[in-house]
């Protein structure tokens, strides 16, 4: 399912500083409904610290939020009973069971059927568990939070790394449950690391590089960026020279001896000449399918020459 | 919301160790008052009273009070006070609650009213179990209590002696919940919330011998419950002194909600 047009959230100039550590800054994105949206960035890119704001978990420094037409976090309360959330490392009470854990929360949230909170327990193979919180595996607390995440039939989801300590028998049914819930109708908004996966059932993609957004758009989108080639070609620093100042190159990796560069497919014959004019023996050009994991390294990586292109882009 | 809070409150092992706690206090004071260690009282005249011929269930009562109102059940209470409060930081279910539940004020709301809910029943608790006890070992036949200075068998009454001094030290340990709030909203762990109050009554406690500033110290007031012994009894005192640590309360509790509020849960 595509996104409709009617945003769910977006965020304008969020920025949150840690006693002097920017860890969000200036991040302004939207998430349709019906989009399965992939919020994509490294470890300590500030993911996790975005959706604490969406969530009134954290207080922005700068700017504001809207999640289904509420202003966050004054506002958030309202709306609660129609999101469902996974945030990062689910905390439950250690000294209850999983059933009780929920029963809590059917309860606060005006739920009285025994039926739903089996229904989700089943859905995410929690059934008939009666051990304490406290004893369960990695796995299981992330699909006892997805269950809590499903116990009011949310309209959005907002998951912060969902998957993370599930194996891949568990990360093929999440991911699943996630493209079967998008069918019916629920908005997803997720966090991962885990590309190959997001890249499936993604509809669109924000990535967060340094507390930055520095790229937003449909999977589509960002894939067609540049047409990817391999470049082999010495010597390296007429070449790294060529490519920088070349207004046809989108990006381009240094990745050992070869080169990773982003351009149009209709400018591939043109920078050859270029390169060969500039006296650069070039040994191959080989076009490569992008991938998103491709996409996110080739801005995100260290070596790296597209995202200050990218940012003027956003 | 208030029913689980409670129920969540007494799921917790945590907090049946504070209403052992007074179990283990009464049966100390039994203990001792059964061993026929030496309980005379040495008075200002230079003379001694055996207390042992007036010991009973009701003296039993009164004394717990007075050994337990300057240290243990203030401990007590504080280690509630974190258990409803900082567990939930130091566990991260606040982030779960919040999400879910939303609404900062009617969480707050919900935890300080179970906070007080706890105080006083494990003062009744105290008063209960020291009573049954007392009457199990002592018997209830003399009417006498004591003061927190001399045995004093004056005609015992449950309205104007016990209750009020029940009564009284209630409003002293929520007095002491509410300080104890206060620390837990800004404190990470359930040791540091507790650090933080008996600190804070001990070194207000200690500042009270400067008598400048004494009236304006809520520790100045936290024994009223013993005027209670007196006889005749301090009513204006009474109530004068329980509505300035109630004032006080009210101020830590403001307070705490204000760092509440705005707080980042970052677990």
């Amino acid at each position: 399912m595509y996104g409709t047009g009617e945003p769910v959230i977006q965020t304008f100039g969020l920025t949150k500083n840690f006693k002097g550590k920017l860890a969000v800054e200036n991040l302004s994105l939207t998430v349709y409904r019906g989009d399965i949206y992939a919020f994509l960035g490294q470890n300590g890119a500030g993911k996790s610290t975005t959706i604490k704001m969406l969530l009134g978990l954290l207080y922005p420094t700068q700017g504001y939020a809207k999640v289904l037409y509420a202003k966050v976090p004054g506002e958030l309360s309202k709306v609660l009973p129609k999101i469902g959330v996974v945030t990062e490392s689910p905390a439950f009470y250690p000294y209850l069971t999983g059933e009780e854990n929920l029963r809590i929360y059917a309860k606060l949230l005006g739920i009285r059927s025994e039926k739903k909170i089996r229904d989700v327990l089943s859905k995410v193979n929690l059934l008939g568990v009666k051990q304490k919180f406290s004893e369960y595996s990695q796995g299981m607390k992330q699909r006892l939070a997805l269950a809590l995440a499903l116990l009011n039939d949310p309209e959005l989801l907002i998951l912060d790394e969902p998957t993370n300590g599930l194996d891949p028998q568990g990360m093929y049914e999440i991911k699943n449950m996630i493209k079967d819930l998008n069918r019916e109708g629920v908005t997803i908004f997720l966090s991962s690391h885990l590309l190959s996966e997001v890249q499936e059932m993604a509809t669109r993609v924000g990535v967060i590089h340094r507390g930055r957004l520095i790229a937003e758009g449909s999977v589509d989108e960002l894939l067609t960026f540049g047409d990817r080639l391999t470049l082999m070609a010495s010597p390296r620093e007429l070449v790294l020279n060529v490519l920088k100042e070349n207004s046809m190159v989108k990006g381009f990796n240094e990745d050992g001896d070869k080169f990773l560069v982003y351009v149009d497919k209709e400018h591939i014959s043109r920078l050859n000449r270029e390169l060969v004019n500039a006296g650069i023996d070039v040994f191959a050009l080989i076009p490569v399918r992008s991938t998103l994991e491709d996409f996110f390294i080739s801005i995100t990586g260290e070596n790296n020459y597209a995202s200050n292109r990218t940012l003027q882009t956003l | 919301m208030l029913a689980i809070e409670l129920y969540k409150l007494f799921k917790q092992r945590q907090i049946y160790y504070t209403f052992l706690g007074t179990i283990f206090l009464v049966v100390i004071l039994i203990i001792v008052a059964k061993s026929g260690a030496n309980l005379e009282l040495q008075l200002q005249t230079g003379s001694t009273i055996d207390l042992r011929p007036l010991i009973n269930a009701y003296f039993v009562m009164g004394f717990t009070l007075t050994i337990g109102m300057p240290f243990l059940l203030p401990l007590f209470v504080s280690l509630n006070t974190s258990n409803i409060f900082t567990r939930e930081f130091a566990e991260g279910t606040i982030k779960t609650y919040l999400v879910r539940i939303g609404g900062r004020k009617r969480i707050f709301i919900a935890k300080v009213i179970v906070n007080i809910v706890i105080t006083s029943l494990l003062l009744l608790f105290t008063g209960i179990i020291s009573f049954s006890l007392g009457a199990l070992f002592f018997g209830t036949e003399t009417r006498t209590f004591i003061s927190p200075l001399l045995p004093i068998p004056i005609p015992f009454s449950w309205e104007d002696n016990f209750l009020p001094a029940y009564f009284y030290s209630c409003v002293c340990l929520i007095t002491v919940a509410s300080l104890s709030v206060l620390w837990s909203v800004t404190s990470n762990s359930t040791g540091e919330t507790l650090l933080k109050t008996l600190s804070t009554v001990i070194l207000l406690n200690v500042l009270s011998n400067i008598q400048r500033i004494k009236p304006f110290l809520f520790t100045s007031y936290l024994d009223i419950w013993s005027k209670a012994w007196s006889d005749p009894i301090p009513w204006a005192e009474l109530n004068r002194s329980s509505l300035i640590l109630l004032l006080h309360s009210l101020g830590f509790i403001v307070l705490a909600y204000l760092f509440f509020a705005k707080k980042d849960v970052t677990c």
